[in-house]
């Protein structure tokens, strides 16, 4: 074999595998240390006999991959002539095609997925597998957090229940994963999952579950376009007379054009020469929103209005009254996550847990599958009697 | 502010910074796209701006106007004019400022939820924005009403707009593909390439494709066009032993075609998505970097450093927080693209 690396292989495509007369080093090599060209995210092996393409992570030091004594159900395309492209895409094709015909093989991928790579973010979905729906759904975002503490602070809530419910709703997901992990076999927790993405052995669902497929040029959803009201040709906009003059007419010009001073409804009205025209002062102090005097721009009617929703702050700072810094901040930049959490409740059932903002999808339900069996009713294996084979079918669709 | 001389570790890469810097995180940095003027929008219900300007390797920033929401402001887009910048928050609304003449802001957008994410079109002159309560919305700014609501399958988190091709990313994992001169229906719907919550997308400045950043340090090179798919890939970045962290920016550089992403980590990357090379990796800063940006000839990068939530209420304090807005100056070697390494071939 010459001793050059090769460098399909690199990409994650060589079709020679085991024969290639190129190097195919097996573990993290130090020029490709992000993995690059790897169209598999790294747990694939299992599905990957032929060890194509393995990923350069630093997840590929699992005793050896290959040579899994599982059945090998997947279709290998006959890869004829043109070479590295065709075996990419049809793998690729394979990967979108994951039917999860072998559970075990799965539940390996979500194993080491969720013990390798864990982000540091819990308030998130999962898929198994890349360009299938999620098999863990409810998404919440940094900012939808944030925005909802500093709602609820702005209402008074202290901020040990803030963080108190930012923790539940993390252990809440928590939990949801390792429900998932330990018995993804029900499929997705989540209430509004479709079925299973584990269909028994038999029977071999060809489009992921949501009815569409990842590689399907024309979806055919059902109308999108719920816009209020009739249907608003695009073109219409340029028919329309310009009549709505948004809002009250402008006040006198503020200034000179260029930056100077703000509007005057903002402040101090000249120009002087600090920095911010009206926000001055960038007081660190008040957690919530800074000095904002009452804006003017509240007063400004119209049509739009402020909205819904909250009441403006009617004083500027004091926006998180109760916090004292010291105590209830362990500023714990050092350890590990502020959301540290050891044993999640294992026995945790089933809250509904409800964030606001996230209207669907976060509800969690006990995974409720019909029971029959006593090893399919158990909420907890131990290992070594985790069944190897599908469920019957009663207990995959929920 | 406590400066315990840690300079090295909040600022390590000596990066100008921007002052007077906001009293709370940063949510959105924009450049004009025609002068070095950026705005920044904020958690603490301020839109602010700046005029940079640069003579050298020197950079000063003079602090110009700024204008408040009701509630934190999230997210902000520059008319591609130059003369005015449009932000959105929680408070719902989008509001149009023409802070070059001067004027007042007025609001042009309204949701049902907090607006997230916003781009200006300038092929059809519309401001598109999008937001948790699963629309997107076309405005044309001298209407009260939408010109066209777009339902989404979820919560937008994220959108890119490069005429006519325009990507958003939603929670769950959702990519949907929209072709702005059919904007009513969906070009493509696909589902994240990568397994965790998407956190930002943008497009390719040659409209080839998009890439989309996930909160699993992973960013992903995704090309529309069937026969390209098998340019497809996945990178791994923003990681730290086994701490794996979030990509919360992701800006292609605009002349050179290579990118950058910044992360939760506080750290930002250049990277070269065809020759597959990260060509340069910057230091951490002590706090996580939520958004960046270039400027409208990729001479400078701007970056917040501030926290951005990752770790939840918990570690926020606001009493010691601080929130920078930093310049680098890339180099030519940070950006610029790099030939492919070539070895023998069978």
């Amino acid at each position: 074999m010459r001793k050059e690396l090769c460098r399909n292989f690199q990409q994650g495509s060589c079709r020679y595998g085991e024969r290639c007369r190129y190097l195919h080093p097996q573990q993290t090599k130090p020029n490709n240390p992000f993995g690059f060209g790897t169209q598999q995210q790294q747990n694939k092996t299992s599905n990957n006999p032929f060890g194509f393409g393995v990923q350069g992570g630093s997840n590929s030091n699992r005793p050896n991959q290959s040579q899994q004594p599982f059945q090998n159900t997947w279709q290998r395309n006959p890869s004829s002539g043109s070479g590295a492209s065709t075996q990419q895409s049809s793998k690729q094709t394979q990967q979108a095609d994951h039917k999860c015909t072998d559970p075990a093989a799965c539940k390996r991928v979500i194993q080491e997925d969720l013990k390798n790579e864990r982000p540091m973010w819990k308030l998130t979905c999962y898929a198994h597998c890349k360009h299938l729906p999620c098999d863990v759904s409810g998404d919440i975002s940094y900012e939808e957090l944030r925005a909802m503490a500093y709602e609820e602070s702005k209402r008074g809530i202290p901020l040990q229940s803030i963080v108190e419910r930012e923790r539940n709703l993390q252990n809440a997901k928590v939990a949801e994963f390792e429900n998932f992990l330990r018995s993804p076999y029900r499929g997705a927790v989540t209430a509004n999952q479709t079925p299973s993405i584990f269909p028994p052995a038999t029977q071999v669902n060809s489009s992921p579950p949501g009815g569409f497929s990842a590689f399907n040029q024309q979806p055919a959803f059902p109308n999108t376009n719920a816009g209020g009201g009739p249907p608003n040709p695009f073109g219409r906009f340029n028919q329309q007379p310009n009549a709505f003059s948004l809002n009250t007419p402008q006040p006198a010009p503020s200034g000179p054009s260029g930056f100077q001073s703000q509007p005057s409804s903002f402040g101090p009205g000249p120009a002087a020469p600090s920095a911010f025209q009206p926000s001055v002062s960038f007081k660190p102090a008040s957690f919530g929103p800074g000095p904002v005097a009452p804006s003017g721009f509240q007063s400004q009617p119209a049509s739009f209005g402020p909205g819904p929703g909250l009441a403006t702050p009617p004083q500027n700072s004091s926006i998180f009254p109760s916090v004292t810094p010291t105590p209830a901040f362990n500023s714990n930049q050092n350890n590990q996550t502020g959301f540290s959490f050891n044993s999640p409740v294992a026995s945790f059932t089933s809250p509904a847990v409800d964030t606001t903002n996230t209207p669907s999808g976060t509800e969690l339900q006990a995974g409720g599958a019909p029971v029959d069996t006593s090893i399919w009713l158990k909420e907890k294996w131990n290992p070594g009697e985790i069944p190897e084979q599908a469920p019957p079918d009663a207990f995959v669709h929920r | 502010m406590a400066t315990f001389g840690a300079t090295a570790n909040t600022n390590p890469n000596k990066s100008f910074e921007v002052t007077p810097s906001p009293a709370d995180s940063i949510s959105s940095l924009s450049f004009s796209p025609r002068a070095d003027i950026l705005v920044a929008t904020s958690w603490d219900n301020q839109v602010r701006c700046w005029e940079i300007s640069r003579s050298g390797t020197s950079l000063a920033s003079a602090p110009k106007a700024s204008i408040s929401h009701d509630q934190p402001v999230l997210c902000s887009a520059w008319k591609d004019d130059g003369t005015t910048v449009f932000s959105g928050g929680c408070d719902k609304q989008a509001k149009m400022w023409p802070l070059l003449s001067g004027g007042q802001p007025v609001t042009v957008a309204m949701h049902d939820a907090p607006i997230v994410d916003m781009a200006w079109i300038p092929g059809m002159n519309l401001l598109v924005t999008g937001s948790w309560d699963k629309t997107l919305r076309y405005w044309d700014t001298r209407q009260q009403t939408p010109v066209h609501t777009q339902q989404l399958p979820d919560k937008c988190y994220a959108l890119s707009v490069k005429h006519p091709l325009m990507v958003v990313g939603t929670a769950d994992r959702n990519l949907i593909v929209f072709n702005l001169q059919n904007p009513q229906t969906e070009f493509k719907r696909i589902v994240s390439p990568l397994k965790y919550q998407t956190r930002c997308v943008t497009a390719f400045p040659d409209q080839q494709g998009f890439l989309v950043g996930s909160i699993e340090g992973r960013v992903g090179v995704h090309h529309l066009d069937d026969s390209q798919q098998n340019k497809n890939f996945t990178f791994k970045c923003h990681r730290d032993g086994n701490e794996i962290y979030s990509v919360n920016a992701l800006n292609f550089h605009p002349v050179q075609g290579t990118f950058a992403t910044a992360g939760s980590d506080g750290a930002f990357n250049f990277w070269d998505k065809d020759s597959k090379q990260r060509l340069k990796a910057m230091s951490r800063c002590s706090q996580p970097i939520p958004c960046s940006s270039f400027n409208h000839d990729g001479s400078i990068y701007a970056y917040a450093s501030c926290y951005d939530w990752s770790k939840g209420a918990e570690n926020h304090n606001p009493a010691t927080a601080k929130s920078s807005i930093f310049l680098h100056l890339p180099q030519e070697s940070e950006v610029k693209a790099k030939p492919r390494v070539t070895t023998g071939r069978k």
